[in-house]
């Protein structure tokens, strides 16, 4: 019983110690945004302030930034979810010719980084008037996510036993009965993994909204945090502010997840009974 | 079987909805920022009345677009035009890096539907951009217009603005020049003078060495060696290879030079400068992005004597509310010419570049738009005021403008625009970016320990596969 | 039951999906690979005339030095994320299943802060980290040893820290559920037998556990065949091209050299690698449906 505990005290300390060493890279960035006077070495703040922060967030620019980047993140996760859920659901339990080959090709052909595909996407959307719109944004990232969640949907579903279904289709169920009272709850935990990639590669990605878009206030987050960046001089302050502000919805979306991953696991529990 | 199509059809609508929510809010902030003159189509035209469009990067880091140095400068130009009622004109300004912003206008610029029809160039680009056909000729405009004749636009900034075939494709709106920043305490701690200027390479490293002996602590000579950085080649590379007899490219024959001893000798110069220990550590002068940061730092602090670079660094880095605010930075700063190889040539050397004012090939009211940057650039105060917050130099003579004592009073303003008389200008050739990079990355491997000549006939080799041997000068020969 | 479904209601489950890819993903790849049998360029006299000009791209990429050190660049940045997130993530999937509670979601979340954040923040970060002046340095001095210029010395091995910083968290997810479908009767039964926890981990848990090691393997090189920011910003690809990536090559070709069908072919190169990649893990993992 004593060595079980000293070996979770010693696992703890070992876990909080790497845990200190994860958070190393970020200390430049919670020093420089408190910082009257920051610049780009590491230093502690020559006179802690909090006007990085009041600039950031008092911007109308920033402001308007940071609506648009949460339209095209969420409108991106939505649109990805029901397309790769419904989709996922149909290549997990259907039959179908060429199903692994159309997986495997869609996800390899997707290692191709956004910047070769930007400059044809571009000239396809202006083709097709769609270029200088947050919604022609969603549907290209959208159309790039899908690959790896169409997989991880796909595994996920895998994973939810078939006879659950089974023994509600004998009760009677439609197929699409299926898929909303039975399935999708046990999804749960899937659903939020590919609502969290999708919505994080849509909020970070600033290649695709800084080419696609014309319009300074369709901007996302992700370009007007270059706004910091001068010719010369860049205001590190203000950058890593902004940038710490950048991150935290992510972060409220994953740990507002946590919650609901959790449950989804104990859910899976339904099957055994 | 209605039913789940009725479900995906649903789905769709609640997107859409969505989607227009969000179009709809962007709609009323619109009219929130107050941009009364922002046009929802681009090529239509609106009661009549002309349109032009003006793109530009906006680096002047203000919150408000409005507040930006070019909205300002072309909207109160705007408001004091005569056309004003015949023509509205909307401003696109982009946020980025310039080399985000370059791609993005190249991208632009391919299609008359996205084409702007006056915008923001670098004068580095205008051969590229002028060979793509992106770029209208101006020569037709240019003769007509006073101030490019009457000698109040800076003769060589016309050199800047021209493109392969010698047509002028762009109203050269700023520049820049280059030298040493040399702090002057540290200059005389080491037994030179606080007015010191030396006249050849030999003369500047004796300096530093001077400089190294009695003050061991001060790093005496910076410069930054960015891989693949068109800032290396032309802040770095080029200041010291155009103070000899060969440049790169043998203007009237259209022909790269290669291989050649003037080459050589500016390797060796560099080579020299880390041997001896009289530049920063390698990794930090080669750091990219950060060379220049660490310079900033260490002038800031008396640990660095000399830096070449750009006359606009100083003001940015120093002024207050800057990443390295530095009180009183203009008493202890000079600005020392960077000497040509032998002292002869003109005695210094600066490499000049600038932005220009371009017009769209694909422009539509090519003499409307040029009509307008005449009058931006006619009207001097606003120059002045730009010149003031960017920190470059005016191409135009800006004297007899009623703010004009606010830049002559501006420290070393007057010795910034001296250097410009032996300006020099990167090839006409659009082939040049190309072979920038690698001249960025010779410098850069001599500097990382590679021997001159090596690195050299890499470059050389290079050069050739990008142009052809026939279009290449063999300097060994 | 499933042969029965008609095969148009199959295909109404997939086409929104097929929609969205046929327009927005696949048009774009057909064109980017179009491109590169031409002499695409964004600006430049190339510019205004489009020219087919074949394998030309090709021909050219395997003549050029700088695409062999680029590829061993792109292998041993892939091989060393790798490994490095499958170590640390299946070790804190592990090491997380028997400590407490409220240490187990901090550190997790800790964790995830490196793959949840942006990818520019990211990059600046890790940036900061090994810079010449950065928190690493000033911890070394602190202790009294002497700086490093780990970006200048040992860029590769900052980048892969940095992209396994970035990454572990990924692993990390997929270990502990796969673990979680460990029966516990298997891992308790050869404890009993007296089997050391590494005994235990290469002979009971990894083969259990083997769909998920394949699958989070070839999900990782996947997404690290293509990272492009994370180095771009950090090193700019250099010194002397040691971090040059397949991807900062092609950046650097299609956009500073203006020669984007170039840029492309080099695209499809590491294409042709993941493709390679995932032949191995396929095989590898045998039939593990």
């Amino acid at each position: 019983m004593r060595k079980r505990r000293v070996i979770r005290r010693v696992l703890d300390g070992g876990l909080l110690l790497m845990a200190c060493l994860w958070m190393l890279p970020m200390v430049w960035l919670f020093l420089a945004s408190v910082d009257s006077k920051a610049n780009v070495f590491t230093k502690l703040p020559e006179g802690i302030t909090m006007e990085n922060y009041v600039k950031v967030l008092s911007s109308h620019r920033n402001q308007m930034s940071f609506f648009n980047s949460l339209l095209l993140a969420a409108g991106v996760a939505v649109l990805v979810v029901i397309c790769a859920g419904v989709a996922g659901y149909a290549l997990s339990r259907y039959e179908m010719k060429y199903k692994r080959s159309f997986l495997m090709s869609i996800l390899f052909l997707s290692t191709l980084p956004g910047t070769v595909l930007i400059v044809p996407a571009y000239r396809m959307l202006v083709a097709i008037k769609l270029n200088d719109s947050l919604f022609g944004i969603i549907l290209f990232m959208a159309a790039s996510t899908l690959p790896y969640s169409l997989w991880m949907m796909k595994n996920f579903i895998d994973g939810i036993p078939l006879w659950l279904e089974e023994a509600a289709r004998v009760d009677g169920a439609g197929s699409w009965q299926c898929l909303i009272h039975i399935v999708a709850p046990l999804m749960v935990p899937g659903v939020f993994c590919v609502v969290i990639q999708a919505f994080i590669g849509a909020w970070g990605n600033f290649m695709v909204p800084f080419i696609l878009l014309t319009s300074t206030e369709k901007y996302p987050a992700a370009v007007t945090m270059y706004q910091y960046t001068g010719q010369w001089d860049i205001s590190y302050g203000e950058l890593t502010a902004f940038s710490i502000l950048y991150g935290v919805p992510v972060l409220v979306l994953y740990v507002i997840g946590q919650n609901f991953m959790s449950k989804g696991f104990r859910m899976s529990g339904a099957g055994k009974g | 079987m209605k039913k789940r199509i009725c479900m995906l059809l649903a789905i769709c609508f609640a997107i859409c909805g969505l989607m227009g929510c969000g179009t709809k809010a962007e709609e009323e902030s619109k009219e929130e920022t107050g941009k009364s003159e922002e046009a929802s189509a681009p090529s239509e035209d609106q009661s009549g009345k002309k349109k032009l469009t003006l793109a530009y990067i906006d680096g002047s880091g203000e919150e408000k677009v409005e507040d930006g140095w070019i909205y300002q400068m072309a909207m109160n130009t705007y408001e004091k035009w005569d056309k004003k009622d015949e023509v509205e004109l909307e401003l696109i300004p982009y946020i980025g890096t310039e080399s985000d912003y370059f791609t993005k206008m190249a991208l632009d610029l391919s299609d008359k539907s996205t084409a702007p029809d006056i915008f923001y160039e670098d004068s580095f680009r205008i051969t590229v951009d002028s060979a793509a056909g992106y770029l209208a000729p101006l020569d037709e405009y240019l003769s007509g217009w006073d101030t490019w004749s009457d000698g109040s636009m800076i003769e060589a900034c016309k050199e800047a603005a021209a493109g392969m075939d010698g047509s002028v494709y762009g109203v050269p709106l700023a520049t820049d020049s280059r030298g040493i920043w040399a702090n002057k305490t540290i200059l005389e701690q080491a037994g030179l003078s606080a007015d010191w200027k030396p006249a050849t390479w030999e003369e500047l490293l004796e300096g530093c060495r001077r400089i190294k002996a009695n003050c061991p602590e001060v790093i005496p000579f910076w410069y930054t060696c960015e891989e693949n950085s068109e800032g290396t080649s032309m802040n770095t590379f080029e200041m010291v290879l155009y103070g000899t007899t060969d440049h790169l490219l043998d203007e009237e024959s259209g022909k790269w030079n290669i291989r050649s001893q003037a080459m050589l000798d500016s390797l060796k110069f560099f080579q020299t400068t880390v041997k001896e220990g009289l530049t920063g550590s390698v990794s930090e002068i080669t750091n990219t992005p950060n060379a220049l940061n660490y310079a900033g730092e260490y002038l800031r602090s008396g640990k660095l004597a000399m830096v070449l670079t750009s006359t606009a660094v100083p003001n940015a880095f120093f002024q207050p509310g800057a990443s390295f605010e530095w009180e009183g930075w203009e008493e202890t700063l000079a600005l020392i010419p960077m000497p040509t190889q032998k002292g002869d040539l003109g005695g210094s050397v600066t490499m000049s570049g600038g932005y220009t004012w371009s017009v769209a090939q694909s422009c539509e009211e090519k003499e409307l738009a040029f009509e307008f940057v005449a009058a931006m650039m006619d009207n001097r105060e606003e120059v002045v005021t730009y010149m003031l917050r960017c920190g470059q130099l005016p191409t135009v003579d800006v004297s007899g403008a009623a703010n004009y004592q606010e830049i002559a009073g501006r420290p070393f303003a007057e010795q910034s625009m001296e250097l410009l008389e032996n300006a020099q200008y990167r090839p006409h050739d659009e082939k040049y970016s190309e072979i920038s990079t690698y001249l960025s990355q010779m410098a850069n491997s001599v500097i990382c320990g590679t021997e001159p000549e090596e690195a050299l006939e890499v470059y050389s080799q290079a050069v050739i596969s990008i142009v052809g041997e026939e279009q290449t000068v063999d300097l060994s020969e | 039951m499933p042969g029965r479904v008609p095969l148009w209601k199959k295909m109404s489950y997939l086409a929104p999906s097929v929609l969205l890819l046929l327009v927005f993903f696949a048009v774009p790849v057909v064109l980017s690979v179009y491109f590169s049998f031409t002499n695409m360029a964004l600006t430049g006299s190339d510019a205004g005339s489009l020219a087919f000009r074949g394998l030309e791209n090709y021909r050219r990429m395997f003549s050029d030095l700088v695409i062999k050190s680029a590829v061993i660049n792109t292998l041993v940045f892939v091989v060393g994320s790798i490994v490095g997130q499958t170590l640390l993530g299946f070790s804190f999937a592990y090491l997380m299943r028997s400590c407490t509670r409220w240490v187990r979601k901090l550190v997790g979340g800790v964790i995830m802060l490196g793959w949840v954040m942006p990818e520019m923040v990211a990059a600046y970060c890790m940036s900061s980290l090994f810079h010449d002046s950065g928190t690493l340095n000033l911890i070394l001095e602190a202790l009294g040893i002497e700086k490093v210029s780990w970006l200048y010395a040992w860029p590769m091995g900052a980048v892969i820290v940095a992209n396994i910083w970035r990454g572990t968290a990924f692993s990390m997810v997929a270990y502990q559920a796969a673990l979680d479908d460990v029966p516990a009767e298997i891992e308790e039964s050869s404890q009993l037998d007296g089997a050391g926890v590494f005994r235990r981990i290469y002979y009971i848990i990894l083969p259990t556990i083997k769909g998920t090691i394949m699958t989070n393997t070839m999900l990782i090189t996947l997404m690290t065949l293509g990272s492009f920011g994370l180095i771009w910003i950090m090193t700019g690809g250099g010194p002397g091209g040691k971090t040059q990536t397949l991807p900062i090559l092609m950046y650097i070709k299609a956009f500073k050299n203006s020669q984007l069908g170039y840029g492309v072919a080099i695209s499809i190169l590491s294409l042709v690698i993941g493709v390679v990649f995932g032949v191995i893990y396929v095989k590898a993992a045998g039939r593990e449906e």
